[in-house]
């Protein structure tokens, strides 16, 4: 159905598809994979129309619809050409409900008028039998009246979807990362959904970090490089050796934690966690985990006042108020966010500039003048070199220490945050869903540095996250989150099988 | 934005200038006294431009709420001319009694912006716009004693203009005049602008010029880096609003008189159109912003008069500054507006 043909896109002189060739067909779930700067976001964004593809001097090689050459400028020609495409980043009006957000500018009216259609009236009940309709074919259950803002993001990305499927003449379903942040049983609803469309004749590509879920719903895989098309694979040969080998051109060591003999000492205590409580301990790794919105994150979004919480907690014994950020830092406590654009990084601002932000303090090395931190100039060699040491260590790809965050791949600017925290060097370190949306290299790469922290450093690590497989390698302790409450806490040899059954609160609590 | 980089207002400026200068030649205007009229006028708006700069930097917005910071520098000269100082003593009195008082004025204003971050700059323009009556009356019923300065007849309440050539007038001005042929360089005037660049300059480069410009990128991420971003703030705000008390000092005497009541009315408009020609961006403005954007604004206007008395009505000179200085302020907005478009098209 459609057919990439010697397709190529530089930026500025510096190629990033070179010379793709790709067939997808129609009823079919193309995987695509490749570690983050492949160029599967600059392939997407050609078929997508988006502007930055125009805006930089478009495309060379040519794209063909049913057999027929079709050039793709812009957003609106990509939608006259039947592809949708669901961002890894939520495109939705906060303000609005499901319905709205599902029919927008196609929505149902009472009786069109043929002056001046656009005033014509709405017809509420039809609406919204349509956007049931559309998160029912998803296997969404929903309330269809309810306003974005209180949906969680996996409910968010549902409505995504079915805004998108929404669409009468739609031919080709691109799908960008759309499980990074659903939980698992969310995930098993969604593939088996995505399945549900391709079978409906509708083309599918499906991008993903999770091979396991490429494995599972996809018919054919490509593997993206350097922006080359390494490989092509169809269902009989998967294998996720080869497809690891494929993205990265070298072996993967897996991370793994040693086993520590004994047990510190309490660093913190968490209490009135709805009527539960946990002790962390002094230079262990602990994993906190949940199906989402069971309450995971929320503690260390609490303690950092970035959402309401009543939970108390005590470090070392002295009380913390919640969100008193000034006093949680000066103790040595750091947080690193999952959402890096908003709460973790200057994407504007230079990487040096984000790898020191707030240590100055810690590292007067950094000063010029120690005597007056706030009025002194900043020792501009000092940090020049301390960054490109972590550049250098931390295996960041960036042209220089002076290049803005926001250039650096979704990996790279991670691995920038990291090094902040390696910077910062805390007692007590909280990170939030780490390896999210990153590659399988980098991925590696940044839990072996959480634990390099934790064993050099002596930093109590705890990380939020949903990737129970990482947890267990990782962690010394994985707690289990469930409605809110500390529900289990596994510790020693973890059994994969009883975590996930611990997740839906099945177990001995 | 780069600094270097020609935006728009300042092509639009320097081809405006341009075409006034070859009409200046064109009907034979003496441009020795322009030359020396433009270099005071940079200087003495110039810092009232810088004052800009701190909030800006901060995330804080353009200063539209200027003229409470103005009404803290009259202030400072009202307490300096009451007691009758003159000269230098006059001048570093009314600037440090009015600093003092910006500085109170300052933490005022920054409790009511804290409160209502991304509207400062509404919430500016009416703070600074209802402050003007309050000082009004204010300077009706203040009890000075110093005869210059109160209504001849009644004897109650200040006048609204108030001669400082007994006093300060032109102190800046006059010093280390340098004179080049018929040219006249004031050195002092320009050394004090200059020197208050250079600091701020350096301040944008400490820690806490780092800071700033951290948490007008990225509010929340400073907050969870451990900073007190209320505080920055409100150190930003109260030092604009002291630049702002220096600068109406410095203009005061350049332009002879203390100019109470409604003569801080329109004195912002003037110096956010002049940054904003200079490069600057909302959160974004650089010493050099100004210092270009002043001394374009300043001289442009400067030219237009003798070219519109020649050419047009007299009185279009001032109507063609009203144009340009809204105007470019109209257009800052819009391109703004087209920036935050843009980043959520990224999203």
């Amino acid at each position: 159905m459609l057919e990439l043909k010697h397709l190529s896109k530089a930026f500025d002189g510096h190629t990033v598809l070179n010379d793709i060739n790709l067939t997808i067909l129609p009823g079919k779930v193309h995987g695509l994979i490749g570690a983050n700067g492949s160029g599967k976001s600059t392939l997407m964004n050609i078929l997508n129309g988006n502007e930055t593809i125009a805006r930089s001097g478009g495309y060379t090689g040519r794209i063909l619809l049913d057999g027929r050459d079709i050039t793709i400028q812009n957003h609106s020609q990509s939608v006259a050409c039947g592809i949708a495409m669901v961002h890894q980043e939520l495109a939705l009006f906060s303000g609005m409900t499901v319905t709205e957000n599902i029919k927008i500018n196609r929505e149902k009216t009472r009786f069109s008028t043929l002056l001046l259609p656009e005033l014509s009236l709405l017809d509420p009940n039809k609406n919204v039998r349509d956007a049931q309709h559309a998160l029912e074919a998803i296997g969404a259950h929903m309330d269809p009246g309810q306003v974005i803002d209180a949906l969680s993001l996996n409910q968010k990305q549902f409505v995504e979807l079915a805004r998108e499927l929404d669409q009468q003449n739609i031919r080709l379903l691109i799908l960008d990362e759309p499980t990074s942040s659903l939980n698992i049983t969310e995930t098993k609803a969604l593939l088996s959904c995505i399945r549900e469309i391709a079978d409906r004749g509708i083309a599918v590509i499906f991008i993903s970090h999770r091979l396991e879920e490429i494995m599972q719903v996809c018919d054919t895989v490509s593997v993206l490089r350097d922006g080359t098309l390494i490989s092509t694979y169809e269902k009989a040969d998967f294998s996720v050796g080869k497809f690891a080998d494929d993205m990265v051109g070298r072996k993967i060591v897996k991370t793994q934690r040693a086993a520590k003999e004994q047990k510190g000492d309490v660093l913190m205590q968490l209490s009135q966690i709805n009527g539960t409580g946990l002790d962390i301990r002094e230079g262990e790794v602990l994993g906190i985990t949940g199906l989402a919105g069971q309450g995971q994150e929320l503690l260390a979004e609490g303690l950092f006042g970035l959402k309401p919480a009543s939970f108390q907690a005590r470090f070392k014994g002295e009380k913390l108020s919640l969100g008193d950020n000034s006093t949680l830092t000066a103790r040595g406590i750091y947080y690193l966010s999952d959402d890096r654009a908003k709460t973790s990084l200057f994407r504007e601002s230079p990487v040096w500039k984000n790898m020191i932000f707030g240590t100055e303090l810690r590292h007067r090395e950094f000063l010029r003048w120690k005597a007056c931190p706030a009025l002194s100039l900043l020792d501009r060699k000092a940090i020049q070199a301390h960054a490109q040491a972590m550049i250098e260590q931390l295996n960041i790809v960036c042209r220089s220490p002076d290049a803005p965050v926001r250039e650096l791949s979704g990996g790279n600017q991670q691995k920038v945050c990291i090094a902040r925290a390696l910077t910062f060097a805390p007692k007590l370190l909280f990170v939030n869903e780490p390896t999210r949306g990153i590659d399988i290299y980098s991925k590696e790469l940044i839990l072996d540095w959480l634990l390099k922290m934790n064993e050099r450093d002596h930093t109590t690590v705890i990380i939020t996250s949903g990737e129970l497989e990482e947890l267990v390698r990782v962690c010394d302790r994985v707690v289990v989150m469930y409605q809110g409450q500390v529900f289990q806490t596994f510790e020693g040899e973890m059994d994969l099988e009883e975590l996930t059954l611990s997740l839906y609160g099945r177990g001995n609590a | 934005m780069k600094l270097h980089a020609i935006n728009p207002p300042r092509f639009i400026m320097s081809l405006y200038m341009l075409v006034l200068l070859i009409l200046a030649v064109l009907v034979d205007i003496s441009f020795v006294s322009l030359i020396n009229d433009a270099l005071i006028k940079w200087a003495m708006n110039g810092i009232l431009v810088l004052s800009l700069i701190p909030m800006m930097n901060v995330g804080a917005g353009r200063n539209f709420g200027m003229s409470i910071g103005l009404s803290a520098g009259l202030l400072g000269m009202v307490f300096a001319l009451n007691y009758k100082m003159t000269g230098w003593l006059g001048f570093s009195v009314s600037l440090l009694v009015g600093a003092a008082i910006a500085v109170l004025f300052g933490f005022g204003y920054s409790r009511i912006l804290n409160r209502l971050k991304l509207n400062e700059e509404i919430v500016g323009t009416f703070a600074g716009y209802s402050f003007i009556p309050i000082m009004n009356i204010f300077y009706t019923f203040v009890p000075v004693t110093n005869r210059q300065m109160l209504y001849p007849i009644g004897g109650q309440g200040l006048r609204p203009r108030v001669n400082l050539d007994i006093y300060f007038g032109g102190i800046l001005d006059r010093l280390w005049q340098i004179k080049v042929g018929e040219i006249v360089i004031p050195v002092g005037l320009l050394l004090f602008f200059f020197v208050i660049a250079a600091l701020l300059w350096l301040f944008s480069k400490t820690r806490t010029g780092i800071i700033f410009s951290a948490i007008a990128e990225n509010e929340r991420f400073s907050s969870l880096a451990g900073l007190r971003v209320n505080r920055y703030r409100t150190i930003g705000i109260i030092l604009s609003m002291v630049l702002a008390a220096v600068g109406v000092v410095v203009y005061s005497q350049s332009y002879g008189f203390l100019h109470l009541y409604d003569g801080p009315f329109m004195m912002s408009f003037p110096a956010i159109s002049a940054i904003v020609i200079g490069g600057a961006s909302q959160k974004k403005a650089a010493v050099a912003n100004a210092l270009i954007g002043t001394f374009l604004y300043q001289t442009t206007y400067l030219l237009s008069i003798p070219v519109a008395n020649a050419l047009l009505l007299p009185e279009m000179a001032e109507i063609l500054r009203t144009i340009v200085t809204s105007g470019i302020i109209l257009y800052a907005f819009i391109f703004q507006r087209k920036d935050a478009g843009n980043e959520v098209l990224k999203k």
